[in-house]
């Protein structure tokens, strides 16, 4: 059966892509802003909500939901987009940021509106330098045109778009350490509640939304969330961009219908795996998302699905994993990238990765014992459920999954 | 004192005050025009950072240090990064690291004797469709390998920018 992408996003990036305006327009651009500044913004919401659409920056908490949490105030909210794709494997976002910007930068205008904010961030990772320019080229486009600033195409709706540069720090991907990133401060994050859309960005009402997310919002604006909603399936719906790295022959982005592709499908999309070579498991959603294993990797690439088998969806982001590189190495850089990148405020992840890191290096050189194992299964204990954020989680999660799928051949493969 | 450089931070933080008007959020882009300008955050750029900002050395110096990028010393004039992180390493990046060091005989985060190299290894960039990915200036090398990774330490002007600037509005 011939696999047949359904690029709604990614459509924006296909031929000349859309970073200038016009190529933006004749592609429908700006079509779904005058649309939405003819609803109240309750009605955005509400057709977010219809839509189903689930935060696509790892976590997939409902969109419409999380706008929803914004008190009804009438004053200072902020929207915050997440462009610090740090998470290992993907690259998603990159795509948007640097050949479709104007689709980002027309959802920023209507998720502002509905959230009511006057002002907004796009939190950019440093890594993506060339996109500063595309991004800032684009934004006084928008402004030229009466799409930012004051009194956006004669409204009475006014917003101001900025670009903030990260800095290299994986956890600022993490809403509240960006907020706190954002602030010019060290990117730690904060204990919740308050949630960011009770008290975010400077002490403000603030929703924190992924590029991905933000950029279905003008196709859910266009098409109606009734009709988003009817692709997918019930508890993922619409489209999902993946990125396909590691063992294969031809990495790549891809958007697909959630629950239309199974994993070894896209494997299979991305060209199968390299000569020479035998599957070893599939990472889902990034490098915090547990491996699949055999038959594992023929579900469907859908958030419940990957719930089921004890992993996540995450960003998207499939790593295949064959048998050229010993197990043992790729656990123990998996780890060291999370040691590496603790921010070192609970002692748990703090002390406990590098811990983990170092009994994983032993192994690694062939000098594993099965105790060895028992003490990283221990580690595993001590972090979870004791840290702030997802990040220490995360690590033992995979650890922990790791030591039970494969057991002693980590000590012995490769 | 180098009064040039004085001059071009001074009126590039005249710049970042315009974008970002609210509590401390102008200290990271500020950090980057430093670090533009000096090539890592020198005592003289921090200080001035410091008056302009009504902080201090040590309060700017704390917030630096969470972040990988920024740099407390002088890199070689070239500073390579390479990304070691699991898809990039699944295409044998540790092999482009070794080369790297087997040519520049210094280990990560030392400068060659001649002040022209420095490397370290870096978490994944989001180029995990074109491995090795790594950066020269922080400008994009990738599909590296342990071959073609002499050339560029060879012509290291073909491959970085001249300057490396963030466009911010």
């Amino acid at each position: 059966m011939e696999l047949v992408e359904k690029r709604l996003i990614l459509s924006y990036t296909d031929d000349e892509g859309s970073i200038t305006i016009e190529n933006y327009i004749k592609k429908g651009g700006y079509k779904a802003l005058r649309k939405a500044l003819e609803m109240r913004p309750e009605e955005i919401i509400e057709e977010v909500k219809k839509s189903g659409l689930r935060g696509r920056g790892g976590a997939g908490f409902p969109t419409g939901q999380k706008w929803s949490f914004v008190p009804n105030d009438g004053n200072e909210h902020y929207l915050v987009i997440n462009a610090d794709e740090g998470e290992p494997g993907t690259f998603k976002d990159r795509e948007i940021l640097e050949k479709a910007p104007h689709l980002l930068i027309e959802g920023a205008i209507i998720s502002a509106y509905a959230i009511k904010a006057n002002e907004g961030f796009i939190y950019l990772r440093a890594e993506y330098m060339d996109a500063f320019k595309i991004l800032k080229d684009a934004i006084i486009e928008a402004y030229n045109n009466s799409l930012l600033g004051k009194n956006i195409l004669g409204s009475n709706f006014s917003f101001d778009l900025h670009l903030y540069p990260g800095a290299g720090a994986y956890i600022c991907g993490e809403e509240t350490a960006l907020l706190n990133s954002l602030e010019g401060k060290r990117g730690i994050p904060r204990l919740k509640p308050p949630f960011p859309a009770i008290k975010g960005l400077y002490g403000k009402p603030t929703v924190v939304n992924n590029v991905e997310t933000i950029a279905n919002i003008p196709i859910i604006i266009n098409n109606g969330g009734d009709w988003y909603k009817k692709l997918g399936t019930e508890k993922s719906t619409g489209t999902k961009i993946f990125t396909i790295s590691g063992a294969v022959k031809e990495p790549k982005v891809c958007e697909f219908e959630l629950g239309k592709i199974t994993f070894r499908q896209l494997i299979e999309y991305a060209g199968g795996i390299r000569e020479g070579s035998k599957l070893v498991g599939v990472i889902p959603g990034g490098l915090s998302a547990p491996i699949l294993i055999n038959d594992e990797i023929d579900i469907p690439a859908t958030y419940e699905d990957c719930s089921l088998k004890n992993t996540m969806l995450g960003s998207g982001a499939v790593i295949v994993i064959d048998d050229k590189i010993p197990l043992a190495k790729i656990i123990r850089r998996s780890i060291q990238f999370f040691a590496f990148e603790s921010c070192g405020w609970c002692t748990p992840c703090r002390d406990g990765l590098p811990w983990a890191t170092r009994i994983l290096r032993k192994i690694e050189v062939g000098n594993g014992r099965r105790e060895d194992l028992d003490t990283l299964y221990e580690i595993c204990n001590y972090i979870k459920g004791k840290t702030f954020c997802a990040l220490g989680e995360g690590a033992q999660w995979i650890l922990r999954v790791y030591i039970e799928k494969f057991g002693e051949k980590i000590l012995t493969q490769g | 004192m180098n009064l040039e450089k004085v001059q071009e931070l001074r009126e590039e933080l005249e710049n970042l005050k315009k974008i970002y008007k609210k509590g401390n959020s102008i200290i990271i882009p500020a950090l980057w025009r430093v670090q533009e300008i000096y090539g890592y955050l020198s005592d003289e750029g921090l200080e001035i950072l410091a008056n302009e900002l009504n902080t201090t050395k040590e309060k700017l110096l704390q917030v630096a240090t969470f972040y990988h990028f920024f740099h407390t010393k002088p890199t070689g004039k070239y500073h390579i990064y390479i990304c070691t992180n699991v898809s990039c390493m699944l295409n044998f990046a540790y092999e482009v690291v070794d080369e790297l060091r087997n040519i520049l005989k210094v280990n990560e985060n030392e400068v060659t004797p001649d002040g022209m190299f420095s490397w370290e290894e870096i978490e994944c960039i989001g180029l995990c469709d074109q491995p090795v990915a790594g950066f020269i200036n922080m400008k994009r090398i990738t599909n590296l390998n342990k071959d073609n990774i002499k050339d560029i330490i060879e012509n290291p002007q073909n491959y970085a920018p001249e300057k490396t600037k963030i466009e911010l509005i």
